[in-house]
């Protein structure tokens, strides 16, 4: 019997199959159009937020107290989002306290063409702890040309990342000795990675001086 | 050597078997563009096609350009086969000015030509900014077909060329 149906199939899979292959057209006309529209403005994607579980998240949450202002789980990372406030340094020295000893990376982000984003900058303060085999991150938002503490007293290597995050953002630390450029040349003007300005921050000027020396040399 | 000096003994078949006539400027060029030695000199990925270019599949031998100088003080042709980092510029600017006259530059491939995908804050945007070029070779790296079309431009370029023009170059009037 199955050979025979497959031979010759009943009239009502016949008109399913005229059904699918007459289905995608119309749905292929109406994609054309949609694509030629402007793409929206850039959102801020939020992956869904947990609530944090585990004993030594609830534990640290537990310590810092007040200042933290949201704390979450996502994508399987702990986030706790802090203020800029009287209590930043000691929030950070609870943390190093903690176990998270080492200090991988300061990340600076501008939000200006985001949509929802709460200040004008953000950053990130990855941690990973050793002894624990942990790993975490602090973040905090902040207005244009606010100054952050710096937490080169407490990790030694929040140095060059702070020295990064002035030079291509122009975020400025405080209660540290020196504040220098650290991947751009020394005379470069302005901090290349903001993005309220078309243009690149200072490399059509840096290129022009560049030249025009180079000339001089010749 | 009673029967002859120089021009004596010349005769109308000697002429038409051995001697050819010419120009000058002509012999110069000619020898010029059958001997382009260029300088071992790649910034980027474009380099690696400046390699294969160079290599027994592609040949650049066949136009004489086969040997890669690593001195600049020894080439005549610098290929800038990359992106040319403003860290990296006036390095490229010296190793220009250490090759001796008459020189070539070849931009290779869209970084060295206008600054490429890399509209960056790092990256020079145009090698032309600091160097003359000659010949600007299209691709993201172009192919050593693309850089021998560029190299056969270059050496009608040089066929083109007059001793004339380095002293116009210069200011002094011939």
């Amino acid at each position: 019997m199955s050979e025979e149906l497959k031979k010759n199939p009943s009239p009502e899979e016949n008109k399913k199959e005229e059904v699918k292959k007459e289905a995608p057209k119309p749905e292929a006309k109406k994609a054309a159009p949609a694509a030629k529209k402007v793409p929206p403005k850039p959102q801020i994607v939020v992956a869904p937020k947990e609530e944090p579980n585990e004993d030594w998240q609830k534990k640290l949450i537990g310590e810092l107290g007040d200042s933290v202002k949201e704390a979450y789980v996502s994508v399987g990372e702990f986030n706790i989002v802090v203020e800029n406030n009287e209590n930043y340094i000691d929030t950070f020295k609870k943390i190093k306290d903690f176990g998270f000893d080492y200090l991988a990376d300061i990340s600076s982000v501008d939000y200006l063409k985001y949509e929802g984003a709460p200040k004008r900058f953000g950053l990130s303060y990855h941690f990973y702890s050793v002894k624990m085999n942990k790993r975490m991150r602090v973040k905090v938002f902040l207005d244009d040309g606010e100054k952050v503490p710096s937490v080169m007293d407490i990790w030694k290597t929040a140095d060059f990342h702070e020295r990064e995050a002035y030079d291509l953002m122009g975020i400025v630390f405080t209660g540290r000795d020196s504040l220098e450029r650290i991947l751009l040349p020394h005379d470069w003007v302005g901090h290349p990675l903001r993005k309220d300005a078309d243009k690149i921050e200072g490399r059509e000027e840096y290129t022009a001086r560049l030249v025009r020396k180079l000339r001089e040399e010749d | 050597m009673e029967e002859g000096g120089v021009g004596v003994g010349i005769t109308q078949e000697l002429v038409d078997k051995f001697l050819i006539t010419t120009r000058l400027e002509w012999v110069f060029n000619w020898a010029r563009k059958s001997s382009v030695w260029p300088m071992t000199f790649g910034l980027a990925c474009c380099a690696i096609e400046m390699m294969a270019t160079g290599a027994s599949r592609f040949d650049m031998d066949r136009f004489g350009a086969g040997i890669f100088r690593a001195t600049p003080r020894q080439s005549d042709l610098m290929i800038v086969a990359g992106t040319v980092t403003l860290k990296m510029a006036p390095v490229v600017r010296k190793v220009y000015d250490q090759m001796p006259e008459p020189k070539w530059v070849i931009s290779m491939g869209a970084c060295a030509n206008s600054g490429g995908l890399f509209d960056s804050y790092s990256t020079l945007q145009g090698v032309d900014k600091i160097v003359p070029v000659d010949v600007y070779i299209p691709g993201c790296p172009p192919r050593p077909e693309s850089l021998l079309y560029g190299f056969m431009r270059l050496q009608d370029k040089i066929m083109k060329s007059s001793l004339r023009d380095k002293y116009l170059k210069e200011g002094i009037n011939v």
